[in-house]
Formats: structure tokens, C-alpha cells, sequence
């Protein structure tokens, strides 16, 4: 195996007995091996970071919380909700409602249908009777 | 007789039904890596604990979402996987924002040392750090995040490919060249006065 392939299995966290073998005999190797120690070194965390920490859970949980009681609608958004749909339905139903059709009649003057009747042309002494039949109950015909 | 853990789907579950212990205890179970991930990342212990903490509200939002098919299928919630992409997400831009990497102070770090060989020890250590954050920095966006996943956050390989969505060789190679790279920055900074690099 060469210093190469040792890299690389250095890097990839490769900790087997060949590779221990491999670096008990190679000082190049050895002085990578500790300098990859260095650079792959998770960062320290300080007393800060530790008292940042010790409050984390407590602190998130108290931003959830509000994250959720923002989130939940309350009874005056319900209520306002309401009243927004049912102005908004009601002017639907104003827009949406029949409307009576008007028509508009002309009215015609027929002409006259009858004639005016003509007066008789009667002498002087001489009288105009209109005779009509006589209307009879039921049950009273002659 | 030993119980065995609940895994995330169950705590996910358990959660979302109102369970407040289950909340806990998945915090509990990933704020160590998350917070190592954006601690890259973030200027302060402040903006990283902020950082953890939208991570978890985001993942659990996630959570939430998918809430019925959740319940539908016992399947395995992959909360690990959101939770890490999240941080990584919201560090990458928190670096992108440009906010970031004025370095810890040394004598945060070096409070355990007390006698002097020990104290030499921990500042050397701590100059190291520094430099390595600083070349860190400097590395291409997938190559930082593939390091950070694997270094801070302790993922394996496999683990690393899951949150990034790439193959697992994918994220060996990033490593690699993310490796070589760090090494060739730090010795620049090394040799530079004060570590500054151009």
C-alpha cells in the first residue's frame, strides 16, 4: 500500500491495523496523520457556548409555543371571518337575484268596431219600436 | 431488563399529539450536532443558539406538515436528516450574509488550563483552531458543508450523503478535496504574519 492509498484511508477515518502498521514505519505518513488530526479537529466549545446550549431546549420550547398561538386563528379572526363570508355571500345573492323582466306595452286605439247606427228615417207621425224577444225565466216559457 | 430508545418517528409522533416530553427529548437528542454545525458559522454563542433553534422550530414545522401521512404510515421520520440540512441551510447563509468569522476568542476556550505547560498546550490548540476556521472559511460552499457534517456534526459518510442528498462517494471525494485544501490554507496562514491570509 503506498503513502497515497494511507492518505486517503487516513482521511476517511480509516483506523485499521494496516493502516497502524503502515504508519509505525512511515514517519511522512505519521506527520500527516497528526496534522490531519489537527485540521479535522471539531471546534471547542466554550463556556459560553456550553451555557448558550444549556438553555436551548427550554428556549425553543417557548418559541414553538408562540410559533403555534400565531398561527392559531383566535375567536375575534374566526368571528371577523364569518362576517367577511357573509358580506361576501350576500352580495352574491344581491348580484345573483332574478330580475322581473319589464315589458313595455303599446297600447292601440282600435277603431271604432260598430257603426253608429243609423236614426231611422221616420215620417213625422210615424213612431220607431224595437222590438226584441222577450227574456223568459227558465221554467216560464210561454 | 434494558428498554430500547423510541426512535425520531415515534418522538415526532408523540409530539405533534401534544407529548411535551417527547419534544425534549429529540431537542436533547440532536442539539450537540446542530449546534456544533452553525457554530462554524455564527459569530457569537448567541447567533448559533439562535441558529439551533430556528433549525429545530423548522424541522419540527416540517414534522407538522406532514403530520397525517405521519400517523398514516409507521414509516421511519427522517428528523436527523431535516433537522441537519436545515442548519446547514441557515449557517450557509448566515456566511453568506457576511456576518460572520471574527474568531472565538482565545480565552474562552482556554478556561480549563491552569498550569502553564497545560496553558501553552490549549493557546497552541487554540491557534490551530483558529487557523483551521479560518481556512474553513475559505473552502468551497459543498466542500464546507461536507466537512462540517462530518467533523462537527460526527455524521458518517453515508449519513453526510443523506442530509446533502448527493452519493456517498460524492461526499468522500468533497471531504477529500475539502481535506487537501484546508491543509495547503492553514500552511499559508502559518506562514503569513498574524495568520492573515490574502
Amino acid at each position: 500500500m503506498t503513502c497515497d492509498d494511507i492518505e486517503g484511508r487516513l482521511i476517511e477515518g480509516d483506523s485499521s491495523a494496516e493502516v497502524n502498521e503502515h504508519l509505525a514505519g512511515c514517519a511522512a505518513c505519521r506527520a500527516f496523520a497528526d496534522e490531519l488530526g489537527v485540521l479535522t479537529a471539531p471546534v471547542s466549545l466554550s463556556a459560553a457556548d456550553r451555557a448558550a446550549l444549556a438553555s436551548l431546549e427550554a428556549d425553543t420550547w417557548k418559541a414553538w409555543q408562540q410559533r403555534q398561538a400565531r398561527a392559531r386563528p383566535s375567536w375575534f379572526g374566526y368571528a371577523a371571518a364569518a362576517a367577511c363570508g357573509a358580506l361576501v355571500a350576500s352580495a352574491g345573492f344581491w348580484t345573483a337575484r332574478p330580475v322581473r323582466e319589464v315589458v313595455v306595452e303599446r297600447v292601440v286605439e282600435a277603431p271604432a268596431l260598430v257603426a253608429e247606427a243609423e236614426e231611422p228615417n221616420l215620417g213625422p207621425d210615424e213612431v220607431f219600436f224595437e222590438v226584441t224577444w222577450p227574456d223568459f225565466p227558465e221554467g216560464e216559457t210561454p | 431488563m434494558p428498554t430500547e430508545a423510541p426512535s425520531d418517528g415515534d418522538l415526532c409522533r408523540a409530539f405533534l399529539a401534544g407529548d411535551r416530553q417527547a419534544f425534549g427529548v429529540l431537542v436533547g437528542r440532536y442539539q450537540l450536532p446542530v449546534f456544533a454545525v452553525v457554530r462554524r458559522f455564527a459569530s457569537t454563542p448567541e447567533e448559533a443558539k439562535d441558529l439551533t433553534q430556528r433549525a429545530f422550530l423548522q424541522a419540527f414545522e416540517a414534522a407538522q406538515r406532514t403530520l397525517p401521512k405521519l400517523i398514516a404510515t409507521a414509516g421511519e421520520v427522517p428528523f436527523k436528516a431535516w433537522v441537519l440540512r436545515i442548519a446547514v441551510n441557515l449557517g450557509k447563509n448566515q456566511a453568506r450574509d457576511g456576518a460572520r468569522w471574527p474568531l472565538a476568542p482565545v480565552e474562552t476556550i482556554d478556561e480549563t488550563a491552569s498550569s502553564r505547560p497545560q496553558a501553552l498546550e490549549a493557546l497552541e490548540k487554540a491557534e490551530a483552531e483558529a487557523l483551521t476556521r479560518k481556512a474553513v472559511e475559505r473552502l468551497p460552499p459543498r466542500q464546507r458543508e461536507v466537512f462540517s457534517l462530518r467533523i462537527d456534526a460526527g455524521l458518517p459518510f453515508a449519513e453526510v450523503a443523506e442530509v446533502l442528498g448527493i452519493s456517498e462517494g460524492n461526499a468522500k471525494s468533497h471531504f477529500h478535496y475539502a481535506v487537501k485544501r484546508l491543509r495547503d490554507e492553514v500552511r499559508a496562514l502559518s506562514a503569513t504574519p498574524g495568520g492573515e491570509g490574502p
